[in-house]
């Protein structure tokens, strides 16, 4: 919760110290004055100021505050010079007292910075009081340590939930988004429900606020869905990673590898038995164990030339031709090649010729902008002698023919581009798998030829010597088969992986299956109904009058303002209304809050709640809710008494149930001396 | 009978604006002879120097061929194009009242076609190669240079026939 118990301003000039100082206490506190302009929404300001909230009533910084803090303050007929200002604000969270110092106006000191004493107001010079720098309204604040707003949201006991940006990133929400829900300013806080919520870039901010308020699920819901959205992303990126790993490995070894899911889904055993591993259109297991029988017998085999010579001669002869026909196979792989390297050594050509041309276009563009501006009749496509209509173009063309202005050019001529790296993207595909398979050829093919010197080499061997082609062909294969074996080792680790991302994606679809379908949970329709309970029952008794059948009045399921039949219940009301709309809508998000624990600070500010000619026992009635309801939160209100109306009502307020701030005629008083 | 078309309604066929090369663009071409007349002409300037100075600029190639001309003495500059666009822009240019043509038939900026140059410069980033290779030209195409160019040319033209 958050309480204000003391506000005291500072103006220093010359000779005199001018100031306010005052209490506030839980329930009503009414700042008071008789006549307008004697400084109650100085004050006001200064509350919102003190707090970091300025851009509340539109601004930053000093800026929104009046004169009486930057320039000149006047005493009677005398003005002064204002040489110093600032304020102390202390307020109270249920538990820890702070007192939060911010200049005005202080040479050398930037109004950007906070300081934060660890006391009452009276105690923040002891020796032994703590005190803190901080700052507002700089990158960052609402979230670094030294962010006062990051250190009110702890010192407020809220957690400000992560909402989505304009931007598409996560964002934090403002406190400053939040306050304008219950600090109603003077001018443009009576314009509309949360009129006052400065603008930082939340997606759809008064919608967040109110959910924030009333402590919603939807938004955890939203999180959730935020969560899994980026759960779902991590595991189909490892997903296609590990797919890519296995293929790439599968290739490598001129395998083929089908029945791999491309995508995450959950696996049973019948989709792992379907993942098969092949070479040369057999299982790999099963090629494995023909090799593992070649191996044998070659084993078999005796490896001595004379009792083979016929043998080694078929052979030789087949090992030949295979490599003639790979031979052939690569030649005509290195056309392909070339024809490859030239097609996208032409399209980058043309792409460089296109974006030559598209920044020669913008240059035309930015002229006919250029000629504009001197007034150039051609660069408004008329003709400058008859002011006729002409194309922009200094070609000769039939008078029907239509042609595209400059900007529909350059979209044009990037839809080209856009195409011809397209283009060449896909030729550089096309490259890689050539080059790829190329590459395999010429292994096979230096496998091969170095088979075949064996074999010839043992033809012109004497008849006893071992058999070099044998003991080369033995090799080969039990290198093939070590390779082929780790695949399968490969493969099988990256089964593991599979299993786990199968389980986190069952896991993932499960919790997907789990959150509620029109995302209001049970509790949150209470909420609903309650705000709603409380809405309308505080537009009858503030005398709403635009619509005869109150109870037609509900939240909107959209934004969770109040709205009639759809519409936003604004278009329906007449100026005064909206005013009692503004106060039981701010009155019944804390009331509803109260009642279901929501996250309300238990504060409301309202500046002049008498606009546009309230009726007075209308505002009675208001004063009268806020005294007997809400007692234990805290409102402020600065209100003008100008009227012996308002007075009565001032006046007939519970005796000893409010407190009561008179303003003298200048709020701004002498007092003795600064903190 | 029955018979079945399969496309019962009428075809329309639109025609779809054509694309303009940036250089027929009447704001471009108008900039690059403004640019022509302020940096390579004092005094005025002629047609045939605007449209030498103009094919030069289009490409690389064509701007390396003015070049060597004006740095040698050889007249090895074969063939001058004309081109109509050129012919047309500065057309536009009169009308818009961004040069004027003097008696001796030069073309020569007006007050507001040097405000329009004074902007285009202003610009660095706009027509900037352009800008660095007439600045390089400078004053070195001489009017004269193009009399001797087209003297010779009537010259051989008579020894072909």
């Amino acid at each position: 919760m958050l309480k204000i118990n003391r506000l005291r301003i500072e103006i220093k000039t010359k000779e005199k110290i001018f100031g306010f100082d005052e209490r506030f206490y839980s329930g009503l506190n009414l700042i008071a004055s008789d006549d307008n302009t004697r400084g109650k929404s100085s004050i006001i300001a200064m509350i919102y100021y003190c707090l970091g909230f300025e851009e509340i009533i539109g601004g930053r910084g000093e800026k929104v505050l009046t004169a009486a803090f930057k320039s000149v303050i006047e005493e009677d007929e005398n003005v002064w010079p204002v040489l110093e200002s600032g304020a102390y604000l202390e307020i109270f969270n249920g538990i820890e007292v702070i007192t939060i110092f911010r200049a005005a106006k202080i040479e050398n000191r930037d109004n950007r910075l906070i300081s934060v004493y660890y006391s009452d107001m009276e105690n923040i010079h002891r020796q032994d009081t703590l005190l803190d720098d901080m700052y507002v309204h700089m990158p960052n604040a609402a979230t670094n340590k030294k962010g006062f707003h990051n250190f009110l949201e702890t010192f407020l006991h809220i957690e400000l939930p992560m909402v989505p940006a304009s931007d598409e990133a996560i964002r934090k929400l403002y406190l400053q988004l939040i306050f304008s829900g219950m600090f109603i300013e003077q001018k443009h806080g009576w314009a509309n429900i949360l009129s006052g919520m400065p603008i930082l870039g939340i997606k759809e901010s008064k919608k967040r606020v109110i959910e924030f308020i009333l402590d919603l699920d939807t938004l955890d819901n939203d999180r959730k869905k935020d969560q899994l959205r980026a759960e779902e992303d991590h595991i189909k990126k490892s997903w296609t990673t590990v797919v890519r790993e296995i293929i790439l490995l599968v290739e490598r070894e001129s395998c083929t590898i089908t029945g791999l899911p491309p995508s995450p889904k959950i696996l049973t055993d019948v989709d792992y038995s379907k993942i098969i591993i092949q070479k040369n259109n057999d299982h790999i297991g099963e090629y494995i164990n023909d090799l593992t029988k070649d191996y044998e017998d070659l084993n078999a085999l005796k490896p001595k030339i004379i009792d083979n010579f016929d043998e080694l001669q078929i052979e030789l002869s087949e090992t030949e031709k295979t490599i003639r026909e790979y031979e052939w196979d690569i030649v005509k792989l290195s056309d392909l090649l070339d024809k490859e390297h030239i097609s996208i050594r032409r399209l980058e050509n043309n792409l460089e010729i296109i974006e030559t041309d598209i920044s020669n276009n913008k240059d035309a563009a930015r002229l006919r902008d250029l000629g504009s501006e001197i007034d150039l009749y051609t660069s408004k496509d008329l003709c400058p002698t008859c002011h006729q209509e002409i194309a922009d173009t200094l070609l000769p063309l039939p008078n029907d023919m239509p042609i595209m202005n400059i900007d529909d050019n350059i979209r044009h001529l990037n839809a080209q581009r856009d195409m011809l790296k397209f283009a060449k993207l896909s030729h550089g595909s096309n490259l890689d798998k050539i080059q790829n398979s190329i590459n395999h050829m010429e292994e096979s093919l230096y496998k091969l030829r170095s088979l075949a010197k064996s074999l010839r080499s043992d033809l012109y061997q004497t008849n006893d010597s071992l058999s070099e082609a044998i003991v080369y062909k033995r090799l080969s294969i039990e290198s093939e088969i070590n390779n082929l074996k780790r695949l399968i080792d490969f493969y099988s680790n990256h089964k593991v992986t599979f299993e786990k991302l199968s389980e986190r994606w069952k896991d993932y679809l499960e919790k997907k299956a789990a959150l509620p379908e029109n995302k209001y949970s049970e509790k949150d329709k209470v909420k609903l109904k309650h705000l709603q309970e409380c809405l309308v029952d505080n537009l009858k008794k503030f005398g709403y009058r635009s619509i005869k059948n109150l109870n037609q009045v509900e939240i909107s399921k959209e934004n969770y303002l109040p709205a009639i039949e759809g519409f936003d219940m604004k278009f329906d009301s007449s100026a005064s209304d909206n005013i009692r709309a503004i106060w039981a809508f701010t009155l019944s998000l804390l009331q509803t809050s109260l009642m279901d624990s929501g996250n309300h600070p238990g504060t409301l500010i309202f500046d002049e709640p008498a606009q546009h000619s309230i009726i007075v026992s209308d505002m009675k009635e208001f004063f009268n809710s806020i005294v007997n309801n809400l007692s234990n939160s805290q409102v402020i209100i600065g209100i003008t008494v100008k009227d012996s109306d308002t007075r009565k009502v001032v006046n007939e307020l519970p005796e000893g149930k409010y407190n009561l701030i008179m303003v003298p005629n200048k709020a701004f008083q002498k007092i003795d001396k600064s903190l | 009978m029955d018979k079945s078309y399969v496309l019962s309604e009428e075809i329309i066929f639109d025609a779809k604006p054509d694309a303009v090369p940036f250089n027929y663009r009447i704001s471009y071409k108008l900039a690059k002879l403004s640019l022509i007349l302020e940096l390579n002409a004092r005094g005025g300037c002629s047609l045939m120097k605007l449209q030498m100075v103009s094919t030069a600029l289009s490409t690389t190639s064509d701007r390396g061929k003015l070049w060597d001309f004006v740095n040698n003495s050889s007249n090895n500059y074969s063939v001058v194009r004309f081109d109509p666009a050129v012919n047309r822009a500065i057309k536009y240019a009169i009308a818009e009242g961004l040069f004027n043509q003097q008696k001796n038939g030069l073309f020569r900026l007006t007050k507001k076609g040097k405000e329009f140059t004074k902007v285009i410069m202003k610009d660095s980033s706009l027509l900037s190669s352009e800008k660095k290779y007439l600045f390089l030209l400078s004053n070195k195409l001489t009017e004269e240079r193009i009399k001797e160019l087209t003297t010779f040319w009537r010259y051989t033209n008579v020894e072909d026939k």
